[in-house]
């Protein structure tokens, strides 16, 4: 799935809310990182994009592994 | 109590014959020994323990016959890694007359521009595609830039210059012309910042002439890595300024590449060999000429190379001015991949070497500069990467066979690919 337009609005499947942007914590090999995604304001949920997932996350990873 | 660790092979330093030889521990130092029938015992140290050699340790089981090796180099079968980057000798002439030179530069001739046109055709076929244009000093070649288009017309994407930078520094275009024709990265000699380890090193003071080759590739978006001849006695205790200068001057400077001395080309006086300047010691004499900045424990062997050839760090230079460490102990064996491929390191070399248009968010000051911001992470690395590595070239000494198998870095020479310990290896006269 892509990243949607603007236009679109994600819900929580399960609570039946709109997402809400939030700033959400990743750690990767000893680092830790922010960036606002998609979440659940009732069950916390987050939802990430493909283009997220294989983009700046994907970018990120192969920074921090060792060569 | 002598402790032997690991048998291999290597040569007698004098006759060339091949000989039994191991690593054996003795009172805290680690040695490469071996015994020639008609020219006696060679023993010279290959670690000194300032740092703990657990995670430089090779795992390999040990060899069972000497393999043929160097004879056979040019690679056969049994060679146990792909080309990382290509070493490719334009000229045999050179401008300096340095002491230390493992090349052995200064008279000869030019390769044909076609044999290396021929050349770049055959690299790119076997998807050699990191040619570094060395010698001599490539940049006595008029036809320079010719060479380089000639390259990247054969396809190959990363076109390094092995340069010492007095024709950089001389003419303010030339970088630019280099740059039009498509160089995509500069390693530069550089040996410190006090004008007399240049003087004892290459003859004459270098300093102001190297500054100036650093600030005309910056002028041009050309990422230049300093290339460091370490000797002790001469620039040993300059370690920690030099990384300074480095990293004071990314993203133009991309890092530093220290290459302990090793005794062969034209180096003097092989009989110092006892005072090797070993990898242990060079990493714990950055950790303390830095004062802590660069860590030893962030300094590692490189895993697609043998641990004993060299070591990497990985690094970003923060809006403060300081490098941090990317990769890091406890990260370093989380991935579970084992070895590296050479092309994996080739790309990744690339990518560092390489200079990026730097994006206005990562240099402006006005605002703030949270390195866990997954995007402003993402850039600052991109354009601020600072990678410290070290190779420790093996001469008639320290060769180890088993180290050369592992060789990544190669000298093309006439449709071969040598192991680069293996071309410019060179017998002892005496000892």
């Amino acid at each position: 799935m892509e990243k949607p337009t603007k236009q679109e609005t994600l819900y929580c499947h399960r609570c039946k809310v709109p997402l809400e942007p939030k700033k959400t914590f990743f750690k990767y090999l000893g680092h830790s990182f922010h960036t606002d995604i998609p979440t659940c304001p009732k069950c916390g949920l987050v939802y990430i994009s493909e283009s997220l997932a294989k983009g700046r996350m994907a970018q990120v990873e192969q920074e921090l592994e060792d060569k | 109590m002598p402790a032997i660790l690991r048998h291999t092979y290597s040569l007698c330093p004098v006759c060339q014959k091949k000989l039994g030889a191991a690593y054996i521990k003795r009172d805290h130092v680690l040695y490469l020994e071996k015994t020639c029938p008609d020219h006696g015992l060679f023993r010279v140290p290959v670690w000194n323990f300032k740092i703990s050699g657990e995670a430089w340790r090779y795992l390999e089981p040990e060899l069972a016959t000497a393999p043929p090796c160097p004879d056979a180099c040019g690679l056969c079968s049994e060679h146990r890694q792909d080309t990382c980057c290509v070493v490719l000798e334009v000229t045999k002439r050179c401008n300096l007359a340095c002491r230390y030179c493992f090349a052995d530069g200064g008279e000869g001739s030019d390769v044909p521009f076609t044999d290396l046109e021929h050349a770049f055709q055959d690299l790119y076929t076997q998807g050699k595609t990191l040619v570094q244009l060395s010698g001599g000093e490539p940049t006595l070649r008029n036809d320079l830039p010719e060479i380089i288009l000639a390259a990247k017309r054969a396809g190959l994407p990363y076109v390094q210059l092995n340069t010492n930078g007095l024709c950089l520094a001389e003419d303010p275009s030339y970088a630019a012309t280099l740059a039009d024709a498509g160089l995509s990265f500069v390693f530069l000699q550089f040996d410190g910042l006090n004008p007399e380890i240049y003087e004892t090193l290459r003859g004459r003071a270098l300093l102001e002439i190297k500054k100036k080759a650093i600030d005309h590739c910056e002028a041009v978006g050309l990422g230049v890595t300093l290339v460091v001849t370490v000797v002790q006695g001469v620039n040993d205790d300059h370690l920690g300024d030099i990384l300074r200068f480095a990293w004071e001057n990314s993203p133009t400077i991309r890092g530093v590449n220290f290459q302990p001395v090793s005794y062969f080309g034209r180096i003097p006086d092989q009989k110092e060999f006892p005072s090797r300047l070993t990898l242990d010691v060079l990493a714990s004499e950055i950790e303390r000429q830095t004062m802590g900045v660069i860590l030893a424990k962030n300094l590692f062997p490189a895993k697609n190379d043998h641990p004993l050839c060299g070591f990497h760090g990985d690094f970003v230079v923060t809006a403060s001015g300081l490098p941090q460490a990317l990769s890091r102990p406890a990260a370093a064996c989380a991935c579970g991949k084992g070895l590296v491929s050479a092309v994996n390191k080739r790309e990744f070399l690339a990518k560092r070497w390489q200079r990026k248009p730097t994006s206005p968010s990562v240099l402006d000051t006005s605002q703030s500069h949270d390195l866990f911001d997954l995007d402003y992470f993402a850039k600052r690395v991109q354009s601020h990467g600072f990678t410290i590595t070290a190779i420790a070239f093996q001469d008639a000494g320290n060769l180890d066979l088993e180290r050369l198998k592992h060789c990544r870095l190669h000298v093309y020479d006439h449709g071969r690919m040598v192991p680069f310990c293996a071309h410019y290896y060179t017998p002892w006269r005496d000892v």
